[in-house]
């Protein structure tokens, strides 16, 4: 729950310890900061979900690869990992999908070198006015290979958001 | 005698407020991708009179002029692969460190 609770604050009030923090380190209009934000924006849904899925996979299996001798990294390498890759693929997606649409930190932390698409389509919305086609041109273009993407992968997407609904 | 399946005045009125929200849900999406398709002038005129417009990829082709689409594409997809595949690596090394704590009777870490 803890991990979950950072997620209901509102980005806006980390964004000015955040910039100055990017600002100091040099990393304003970088990927390497959208990277580490979006990284770290995200990671509480994560731990949530794999939590989740992890949890689901029974103790005794664990038990027995314990009495057949295996370490801790065996144990996780051979059968924790290949349990719970499904939990870790559509965790994956979903965080993709996440990462792909945030706005609020690419219009905050990069300007014309890293901008992501979120900035291509904010640059249409000029003091001297909307540009509605180009403005939706850009978002139809932001928005088409996340939405082909999410089409394709909405099984998993699924399945990934309703593990540990049922025992 | 009474049909089998009966459509009760319920069911019309569930599916049409089914079908209003759905509008509702998919009204801009279907906005924004008749207006993508627009040139300019009719764009800026409105969806209602876009959509008898014949559609159109000039628009497409003035904003990769404007700005390199390409480059702004390039960007979101190196971050948010990059992003997504660095968060199981903490995972990873946060459940193991979390298991070594435990195997050793520490304080679990999660």
């Amino acid at each position: 729950m803890w991990m979950l609770s950072t997620k209901m604050m509102p980005a806006v009030g980390a964004l000015v310890p955040v910039y100055v923090l990017a600002q100091t380190a040099g990393l304003l209009d970088t990927r390497l900061a959208l990277i580490i934000v979006f990284t770290l924006s995200n990671l509480p849904i994560m731990v949530w979900m794999l939590y989740s899925s992890f949890r689901d996979i029974p103790h005794e299996i664990l038990e027995a690869a314990r009495m057949d001798g295996a370490t801790l990294w065996q144990e996780f390498r051979r059968v924790l990992l290949p349990l719970g890759i499904g939990g870790v693929f559509s965790t994956g997606l979903l965080c993709l999908v996440l990462a792909w649409n945030e706005a609020f930190w690419s219009l905050n932390l990069t300007a014309a070198k890293a901008g992501t698409l979120a900035a291509l389509i904010a640059s249409y919305s000029s003091p001297e006015g909307l540009f509605w086609a180009k403005l939706s041109c850009a978002s139809f273009m932001a928005i088409a290979p996340i939405v082909v993407f999410g089409w394709f992968s909405q099984r998993q997407l699924v399945q990934g958001l309703t593990f540990g609904a049922v025992k | 005698m009474a049909p089998k399946n009966p459509v009760s005045a319920v069911l019309i009125a569930r599916t049409a407020v089914a079908w209003l929200v759905t509008l509702l849900i998919f009204f801009p999406l279907g906005w924004l991708v008749l207006t993508a398709f627009k040139t300019g002038a009719a764009g800026d005129f409105g969806a209602a009179a876009a959509v008898l417009q014949r559609l159109r990829w000039t628009t497409f082709v003035e904003v990769q002029r404007r700005s390199d689409y390409l480059l702004y594409a390039q960007n979101l997809l190196i971050t948010s692969v990059v992003s997504t595949l660095a968060r199981p690596g903490h995972r990873v090394s946060g459940g193991l460190l979390d298991g070594i704590l435990r195997s050793k009777g520490g304080r679990a870490t999660c």
